[in-house]
Formats: C-alpha cells, structure tokens, sequence
C-alpha cells in the first residue's frame, strides 16, 4: 500500500481495480473524463492491482487539479504475511464466516446481509488475516468445508485455493481502515474487490455507496477462470480429475459472485451503461429499482471536427481500435480480412492499440497473417492518436467476444464512420439503438454479427465498403445518434445529478 | 474491462509443502545406544569384579579404573553431546540435499575441532579431579577423555550413515583389544588400565574412521578443501544451538542422579582423586542399565520400519494431491506406528521385567550380591524402562523437528532427576532409587502427552504454520 498523490481531502473516492491510471482503456478513460469534467469536486482514486511488476513503473495519465488524492495496493505482491503465530480463534466467529458463506450460495439475496460481518471489525478483530491464516478453529473450518463439498479434491490445492481466494479479504478491510475517512461517497466502477473495498467502507461509515458497473465483473471472471483453467496445471496429465479443476473454478466463481452480492445489497443508484447489462445486474442479484442506465458520452466536438478532413469516397480501410489481447478476438478478425481479401483485394486493415500485454496471443496473430496471406492488407500500428486515424478509416469495427460499452464506437460515431461489431456489450444498442423508441427509429449505424464469425464480419464489411448508398445513409445514422444520445455533456451533466442527489441525501439524514 | 488479470495458474505454481525428509530422528536413541553398551561392559563387569572378589583389593586398582573411566566416559559425551545431534542433523541436511562429498570434509572439521576443545576442557579438568595423582596420570586422562570424545563423534556419524553392522563390530574389536591390553600391562596397576581404555578406543575411533572415510569419500568437484567447517558457518543454513543444548543436557541428565549419589555424604565415597563412588547407588542402577537392551533394540525397528515409513507416506500423499481423508489416514498411520511402538516397549519390556523381579534373588544370589540391594534394584529396573519410553519420545520429538519441545524436556529431566534424588536422600535409604524413577514417570507421561497433541496436530502444523 503506497500513497501515491496527496493534496487534499477527496469529496468522492473512486475505488478502481485495474484500470485508471496505469492501465488505458474503456474504464480508465471514464474515469479520466468524470473526474476532468466535473471540476467542482475533489476526487480520490484507489488503485487495485495485482502484482507491481503488472503495471508500467509510472501513471499513464497526469493527474487533474482535483484529483487529490492517489493510493496504489497490490493484492498479489508477496508482501508482509503476518507473523506465524499458533492460536486457537473462536468457534462463535467462524459460525458467522459460516452464515456469511450461505448468504454467498443463496440463489436469491431474499435474506438481508448477514449483519454480525458488516463491520470492518470482524475483519479486523474478530477473523483477522493471522486467525484466518493460521488459527486451529480456521483449519476445522477448511477441513470440514472440503469433507462437505469437495472431499474427493486433491487437498493441497484446494487449501492453497481457499487461501488464495481469501487473502484478498484483508488486503480490503486493511484498506478500507486507511481509506474510511476520506470523501464522503465511493463510487466503484466495478463490483468484485474494488465493489468489496467500497461495501466495506459504506457498511463500517454509512457513506453513500454509488456503483457504476460497466461490464459484468462476475460474468468476465469467470470467463477468465476457464480461459486460465487450460494451462492450469503445468503437467497435463490424463489421470488427472477435470472435475477437480472445475470445482476449484467454481470455488472462484462463487467468491466472486458472493463479493459481487454483496456490492449489489449495499450500493445505490446502481449504474449500468447500457439495457443488457442492467438486465444481467438484475440476474446477479441487483434490486431492480436501484438500477439504471446511464451512458458514456464522448467529446463530439473534437471528433466532429475530424469529418471535414474525410477524403472523398469510402477509404477502403476497417480499423480495429483495440489492444491484441484474446478477449478482443483479433484472429477472427484476421480471418474476416481474408474473406473480405478475396472480394475486395485492396482493402486495408488496421489494428490500432499495444500487441505487448499477451505476447504469446500476438505472435499467434502474425503467423496466422502469414499462414493466411494477408501480410499486404493488415497493418499493425500500435497506439496512435484516434483522431488522425478515424478519418482515414472506412469502417470501424470491434470483434471482442465480451465488451462493455465500448467507447471506440462512439468516438468512431462522432467521427462519422460506421461500425461492424459483434454482438456484445452494448454494441447492438449501439448500432441498432437502444431501450428509447427514437433512438432505434433513427435507424443502424453499421452491422451487428454474432461472436466469432468471421464470413458474417466479411459479409458486413463487404456490405458497408462497396455500398456506397448504404454507407452514406450508415454514417448519417452514426453521426445523430452520438449527437443525441452520446454526448459528453449529457453524460456528465447526468453524473453531476447523481452526485448532487447524493449529496443531497447525505445532508437530510 | 475493469478488473485484475489474474492468473490462477500463478497463484497455485510452488504451491507444494517444502517437506524436508529430517532422517534424523535415530540419532537421539543412537547417540545413548553405544554409551549404554560400553557403559554396560565396563561397568557390568568392572564392577562384578570388585564385588565378587570377595578377598578384599588393598589397592582397589580396578575400581578406580572403572570409575575414572566412567568420569571419562560421562564427561566426554556431555561435552560432545553439545554438538552430535546438531552435526547430525546438518549431515542429514546435505545427506537429503545429496551433496554427500561434503560429508568428509566436515566430518575432519568436526574432530579438529573436538580434540582442541576437548584439551582446553579436559587438561584443567583432570588437573583439579585428580590433583592426588602424578602428572602421566593426568596425561593418560586428557587422552582418554580426547578419544572418548572423537569415538561420540564419529560413533553418531557412523551410525546416522546406518552403517550398523560395521559399528557394532568396531564395538566389539575396540573392547577386545580394551581387554587383551589391560591383561599384559596387569602388572602396571592402573596406569596400565588406562593405558588399555586408550589403545581399545583408539582402535574403535580409527575403525569408525576409516568405515566413514571408505563409505563416503570426499573427492567431488564441487569441493576442493579436504577439511570444513560448515557445521558452524551457517553455510548451508543456522547451527542448531537448540539441538545442542538439548543433547548436552540430556547427557547431563543421565548423570546428575548418580553424581548426587557420589557426592553425598554417607552413600557416596571418595575413590581416587576427587572422584567420587557410590557403592548403595551404582550396581543396581547399572545391572538395571542391563535389562535395558530389549527394549531399544524394539524401539529402534518400530522407529525405522514403521514410523518413518508412515511419515513419509504422509508427506508423500499431500504432495502427490491426495484427498483429505487419505492425508488423515496416513497421519492416523503414523499414530498408530507411535503407539505401537510404546505399547511394545511397555509390554516387552515389562515381561522381560517381571522375569527379571522373579529371577532377582537367583540372579543375586548367583553374583552373591547383598539382598539389601533388591527393593533398589526393583525400582531402578522400572526406572530404566521409563528411561527408555521417554527417550523414544524424545526421538520422535527429534524426528518430527520439534527442537524446541525436546529442549524443555531435557532441562525438565536434569530438574526433575536432581531434584527427586536429592529429596529421595534426604528421605531415607527406602527411597533410593525413587527419585530416578519418579523423575522419568512425570516426564514419560507428560512428554507423551505433548507428543500426542503434537501428532493430532501435524496436519495442522503443516500446513498452516509454514
């Protein structure tokens, strides 16, 4: 734990893991732009991660005037463990981790939060790390959690999973001690451990607890846990028990659909960006009438600007503005390129965004544009400034097999050039309009195609680049409906509401 | 996307328990096992001798042999026991990481390092016992005591390298020649004894020497010194002070009962120099030292076969990923391995026993020995069977690496044993023997105890504690 940045008392603290200021992307951004925009607050961030050597040695991002205060916490460093101490703990404390754990593999949340582990106490005093670690009472407890639902599991790992999945636990309630007193609400963009850091600050103070999930923290964890489950043990071994890996999988699953639980039965508003993730919200346990959906927004004004330099003609180039990460599917992407190659021969492709955070994954990309002739049509250009590139661009186009609300197709919008996506996140909302009747009247902005389907992306890139008709009539509908429901300013001035309610309410009580 | 990308697969990686294999744990009965038996020989018939030549020796020549030898005897191995159970264990050490080349090497460091401390203790310390006898004499001591002192040493490695076989030849080679000297230099009185202990030793250490030097030669290319003394650089990791203490204690131990003896008035007597004897005490504790062998022979099977059969096994099934209920099996195991082993030394021993306690008034009757001795020799014979539990315990103790609960034991013993046999004088001579005995029935009973909450516990130690 490292305070980074202090100048001042913070009135919102926003507990992030991840993302803002060392890690660019679609949370950082929004994060970025909240805090700029709204210059009449003074903010603090929380930085989550895992381990330092993750992150580039200095933020990303220089920080505004009113961002005050800045503390880093790295959950998986190997750090100061507690001294080994032997102790008995109590039986009375771990019947409550026991209901707490019910609570956990409730199906509905009908039962209200188990109350005796609200306080940061519990975490503190009563189970702290040391007990958990090294307490007589804590190893009953595992031993008897593994003969009820796991016995047949190789012991050593579920021990080592249990310990896994918990440390974490008092990394946050430590935190959150240091953290209790600054600013008077938190807002989370995520529920998981940034969600269970701010539910434990709200629960201990009363703080007002704002949640604005832009994926779904539970849903993209357990992608990650099966995506991770295939190199999981070094030594492949065909005797080994899949369903042992799987149950351990689903062990995390379960931690992190119980922390997010717990995110949903303390925080209000509970913030989506787009219907279906607030639908999903819902399904994880979300009281409906906390929830709604506020939109990003993107600067329209700068971007706008952009569309006077627009050659003539469609530019035959699809850019994909995204790191060459797995979860952004670029093979799929490669492999619509050639499809689109075989009918439209001098079309471009362009990958804008860092190919260095899964290496492995990025070398996998260019042999397959070697393997699948390509080399003349993709270009590889790294981070660049969007607003060069958007003009230059025919087609912008997104192949993710899981998105929040991706502010690229906004700022692609704004720019004038139309989309192909696949369906996820909010893309479809996006392209298609949304829940408002006026939005989808507006018409499509580009092409909506399923997960992984490469002939499906060719189709709409084919569609969109040789249609001339098609395409102007796209980028009209692109245009006016980033300008009417996408802005910055209404984004903000929403956020700038929400933060005035808040503070409102503070007042009465 | 907001969230950390972890990766499980680095969370579970090195996950496995860093069991070190501590094969240690013979050392404890190992190190008393050898002393036992010379300790039986010399006495057993030293002492015979003395009481069954019923013509009285003018001189006493034999029994001032026999308890200089034993004052040699009892001081070099607590002086060595200092350092036999932290040597060993660094030996199992690198025995367990396989750099067996530096066996040798230290093995030669040690003995250095032995003789020079064992001149700085010894010379002082033969001038002040036997300030009554010429200046050769004191010479021939300070050998005695450096020799007895280089057999511990190379005793305790010889036998944790298991070379068994070879040590107990030595053994008996050793005291063979003991005895062919001691019979041509009979006209030397003493002096000629002394010179026999030295020479059969001698034979016995050079042995052993040579045994270590031919099973484990020190030619490696990763070590080119000849002579090292890693035991005490910390160069492959602490010196085990606790280990040290513990074993010098112990040895402490197994003596103060008798030192009190000697020394007090009425029961002990001056026999040479500032050497003390106790003719009530001494007999009857040694001939009971005898009954001693079954029972450590039991012992010592039930430790190599059984028990550290089902230690590793237990290690092996929690590193192998086996389910819980398997580690608990392999822990009940090692339990059961432990109760059996006491529950035979009880029962064999306690037979061998009650044979002894039919068979005692013939067997003294046979040595013509005082009946006066019985009711002593009785309860020094369930003492010694005590002794004998306890030291199992202790062993499992060692062997579990639990040095800080075997250094409070054998502090507890040296209390306890000096304690109770002071207060046993002071009672009388019907309670002679008792403080021995009582001594090892509390720390018998409460290191069980102890051993039993720490075996219920090994999983829990293992892995929560590390």
């Amino acid at each position: 734990m490292k305070i980074l940045h202090d100048i001042n008392e913070p009135d919102i603290l926003i507990p992030c893991e991840g993302t803002y200021p060392y890690v660019r992307g679609g949370v950082a951004s929004w994060i970025a732009q909240l805090i700029t925009g709204l210059p009449q607050y003074k903010f603090g961030v929380v930085f989550i991660g895992s381990r330092k050597e993750d992150y580039p040695p200095k933020p990303l991002y220089e920080f505004p005037k009113n961002l005050v205060y800045v503390v880093e916490l790295f959950m998986f460093d190997e750090e100061q463990k507690p001294p080994i101490k032997e102790q008995n703990g109590s039986v009375e404390d771990f019947e409550e981790v026991k209901k707490l754990y019910h609570w956990f593999r409730e199906e509905k949340s009908n039962e209200s939060f188990p109350k005796e582990v609200k306080k940061l106490d519990f975490y503190l005093n009563k189970i702290n790390e040391s007990t958990f670690l090294y307490s007589k009472e804590a190893w009953y407890f595992i031993c008897n959690m593994n003969q009820e639902n796991a016995s047949d599991l190789s012991f050593l790992d579920y021990f080592w999973s249990v310990r896994s999945i918990h440390i974490p636990i008092w990394k946050m309630a430590k935190l959150a001690k240091l953290l209790k007193n600054k600013g008077q609400i938190v807002h989370s963009p995520s529920t998981g451990y940034a969600g269970f850091l701010s539910t434990l600050i709200a629960n201990e103070t009363n703080k007002p607890f704002i949640l604005t999930e832009h994926g779904i923290y539970t849903k993209e964890r357990k992608i990650d846990l099966i995506s991770s489950s295939l190199n999981l043990y070094t030594k492949l071994d065909i005797f080994r028990d899949t369903s042992a890996t799987n149950y351990i999988q689903s062990m995390w699953v379960r931690f992190f659909e119980g922390i997010g639980k717990m995110s949903y039965s303390r925080a209000n508003p509970i913030l989506s960006l787009f219907g279906v993730a607030k639908d999903t919200q819902i399904a994880y346990g979300a009281d409906p009438k906390l929830c709604r959906v506020i939109p990003n927004g993107v600067d329209i004004e700068k971007l706008g600007k952009t569309i006077e330099n627009r050659p003539e003609g469609i530019p035959q180039v699809i850019t994909l503005i995204g790191r060459v990460v797995s979860i952004k599917d670029i093979k799929t992407f490669i492999q619509a390129i050639r499809i689109t190659a075989n009918t439209l021969p001098d079309v471009e492709a362009w990958v804008v965004g860092p190919d260095d955070e899964e290496k492995e994954y990025a070398q996998e990309c260019f042999e397959l544009i070697e393997i699948l002739d390509v080399k003349k049509n993709i270009k590889f250009l790294g981070f660049q400034d969007i607003s060069k590139i958007l003009p230059q661009s025919g087609i912008l186009t997104l192949t993710s097999i899981s998105e929040g609300m991706p502010l690229v197709i906004l700022e692609g919008f704004a720019a004038g050039v139309p989309c192909v996506s696949t369906d996820v996140g909010s893309c479809q909302e996006l392209i298609y309009g949304g829940e408002n009747e006026e939005d989808r009247a507006l018409g499509s902005a580009g092409v909506v195609c399923p997960i992984a389907d490469s002939e499906a992306l060719a189709n709409g890139y084919i569609e969109l680049l040789s249609n001339k008709a098609r395409w102007l009539e796209a980028q009209e509908v692109a245009i006016k409906r980033v300008n009417t429901f996408y802005t910055q300013e209404l984004f903000l001035d929403t956020y700038q509401k929400v933060y005035e309610d808040t503070f409102e309410n503070l007042k009465d009580s | 996307m907001a969230g950390i990308g972890f990766e499980l697969k680095q969370i579970l990686k090195e996950r496995t328990l860093t069991a070190v294999f501590k094969a240690f744990g013979y050392s404890a009965i190992l190190s008393s096992g050898p002393w036992v038996i010379s300790m039986i020989i010399i006495l057993g018939i030293g002492l015979a001798n003395i009481y069954l030549y019923h013509t009285p020796d003018p001189t006493q020549t034999m029994l001032k042999a026999s308890v200089t030898y034993v004052s040699a005897l009892a001081l070099s191995s607590v002086y060595t026991g200092f350092f036999q159970l932290p040597f060993t264990r660094f030996i199992a050490d690198r025995m367990y990481e396989k750099r067996h080349y530096l066996i040798l090497p230290n093995f030669l460091g040690m003995i250095i390092l032995t003789i020079l401390g064992g001149l700085i203790i010894a010379l002082p310390l033969a001038i002040f016992l036997f300030d009554t006898q010429s200046n050769f004499f004191v010479l021939l001591y300070v050998t005695l005591f450096i020799v007895l002192s280089c057999v511990w040493i190379a005793n305790i490695l010889a036998a944790s390298l298991k070379l068994y076989k070879q040590v107990i030849l030595f053994y008996l080679a050793g005291y063979a020649l003991i005895y062919l000297v001691a019979y041509l230099l009979k006209d030397f009185g003493i002096l000629g004894l002394l010179i026999a202990f030295i020479i059969g030793n001698s034979l016995l250490f050079i042995l052993l020497f040579l045994g270590i030097i031919y099973y484990y030669p020190s030619y490696n290319k990763a070590n080119k010194r000849f002579i090292r003394f890693d035991t005490f650089q910390n160069t492959y990791g602490k010196f085990y002070w606790k280990l040290g203490f513990s074993g010098m204690l112990y040895n402490i131990a197994i003596w103060i009962d008798k030192v009190i003896f000697w020394f007090s008035p009425i029961v002990g007597y001056i026999v040479i120099g500032k050497l003390h004897a106790s003719m009530v005490y001494d007999f009857p504790i040694f001939l009971a030292y005898l009954s001693i062998i079954p029972g450590m022979a039991i012992f010592f099977f039930r430790l190599e076969v059984d028990f550290a059969k089902s230690y590793a096994k237990f290690y092996r099934a929690i590193n192998k990923h086996s389910a819980l209920s398997q580690i608990k099996y392999h822990k009940q195991q090692m339990i059961n391995a432990v109760t059996r082993s006491i529950q035979e030394i009880l029962f064999v021993q306690g037979m061998f026993n009650i044979l002894l306690f039919l068979s005692a008034e013939t067997i003294f009757k046979f040595f013509v020995l005082p009946k006066l001795y019985l009711p002593l020799f009785y309860v020094d014979v369930i003492g010694v069977q005590l002794q004998l539990g306890f030291m199992s315990i202790l062993a499992y103790l060692y062997y579990l690496d639990k040095q800080k609960e075997a250094l409070l034991y054998t502090l507890a013993f040296v209390i306890l044993n000096a304690l109770l046999t002071w207060i046993s004088i002071q009672m009388g001579p019907y309670f002679y023997g008792y403080g021995y005995s009582v001594a090892l029935l509390i720390l018998f009973v409460s290191s069980i105890r102890t051993l039993n909450k720490i075996l219920q516990e090994l999983d829990y130690q293992t892995f929560m504690l590390q």
